[in-house]
């Protein structure tokens, strides 16, 4: 029996990658069961937002994140705690306007286009990722914060970098905001 | 690195989503959409087979592919080892059980099925794998190696339930990270060969 020099798998790496290949199946799979780009979309919207509704439980509970007091600081969170936890990245932040609701996530690296070379012939408008925006759609609302997000620019359709954006859709009210527990 | 729980809700909504919600009796619709979970599960085992470094997939026997699945990349996939191994190939796990989840259990089993498949190909081992739950908190998953030439058919993932309807309605969106656990449980059972779904709660 061949037993020498073969090394234990990672399991780490083994679990990025069923992630993701899991991931590039389910949208080669949506992809043949609607024609719209719109469709596809927003099917990954809402089984994202399904995740993300139950993944900032678990996201509260392992991270123990103090009282947000601003959009800001809440987007900050997204970047560097919630982003680094699941997916090992940071993408770097910027605030889009002056009332400070709109804010951008900027990626360097997105893991869960690590095996897509480009968008599929005839799908211009589909957003690979849109899955990730249901998550912190979801994320946010369970916490009673309404929110858009939406990729602005994507690396797949020929952007210069991956952009998502979230705008805040209500005034934070401290007196209101409890941490979900 | 992706978290492995996002795996688990990954796969909960996949499933939710590619499942019929209206409650079509018709037979070929359910089979039709189990053998795209298989499907999936397949393609994606073989991609992860590929994935994997060279010298770890030294085999010499089927058995040692075998046991390279269930002792390596099962613990690696789902965080908990199989149970046992036998020589027929078949391989057991112990979970919880949910008789609640029992119409459930199919959806979840196909995709499990399919990503053994998909890595035994990898490994040139043609395989059907079916799933069974024979005892409450058990899942019995079993290889069956196709040693004829020529490319494997599509295999057919038939199931018959061994008790009788439940009236209980199940919207599989409310489960929790539970739900590969408890899903495995109840009654159900699976069967490789069997063409036509015998019963369908």
């Amino acid at each position: 029996m061949s037993r020498s020099a073969r090394r234990k798998p990672e399991y780490h790496k083994i679990n990025r990658d069923l992630f993701v290949l899991t991931y590039g199946a389910l949208v080669a799979q949506l992809c043949k069961d609607y024609e719209k780009d719109e469709d596809v979309n927003k099917y990954l919207d809402k089984m994202g937002y399904g995740i993300g509704t139950r993944l900032v439980e678990d996201f509260l509970a392992r991270s123990c994140v103090g009282r947000c007091h601003s959009y800001s600081e809440i987007t900050d969170i997204i970047a560097q705690v919630a982003f680094k936890m699941y997916l090992g990245i940071t993408p770097s932040v910027s605030c889009n306007n002056s009332s400070r609701n709109e804010f951008s996530l900027i990626l360097d690296k997105n893991p869960l286009v690590e095996f897509v070379e480009e968008l599929p012939a005839g799908r211009s408008s589909l957003c690979y990722c849109n899955l990730l925006c249901g998550i912190i759609r979801g994320a946010l609302e369970m916490v009673h914060l309404a929110a858009d997000v939406t990729f602005l620019q994507d690396r797949l359709k020929g952007d210069s970098v991956t952009e998502i954006g979230i705008t805040f859709l209500k005034k934070l009210d401290e007196k209101k905001y409890r941490r979900k527990k | 690195m992706a978290d492995a729980l996002l795996f688990e809700f990954l796969l909960t909504e996949m499933v939710a989503e590619l499942w019929p919600q209206d409650p079509d009796p018709a037979r070929g619709g359910r089979k039709m959409n189990l053998s795209v979970l298989e499907g999936m599960g397949c393609h994606v085992g073989q991609a992860l087979g590929e994935r994997l470094p060279q010298e770890m997939l030294a085999f010499r026997e089927e058995l040692d592919a075998l046991k390279f699945l269930c002792k390596d990349l099962w613990v690696a996939v789902f965080q908990k080892q199989m149970d046992s191994l036998c020589p027929s190939h078949q391989w057991s796990l112990s979970m919880a059980s949910g008789l609640q989840y029992l119409d459930e259990a199919p959806k979840f089993l196909a995709f499990t099925c399919g990503g053994p498949r998909g890595t035994l190909s990898t490994l040139g081992i043609e395989s059907l794998v079916t799933a069974s739950v024979a005892a409450l908190c058990a899942c019995k998953f079993q290889a069956v190696i196709q040693k004829s030439q020529g490319p494997l058919g599509h295999p057919q993932l038939s199931l018959t339930t061994a008790s009788g309807p439940h009236p209980l309605q199940v919207n599989s969106r409310c489960f929790g990270p539970e739900t590969l656990a408890t899903a495995f449980g109840g009654g159900l059972r699976a069967r490789a060969g069997h063409r036509m779904l015998k019963k369908w709660v």
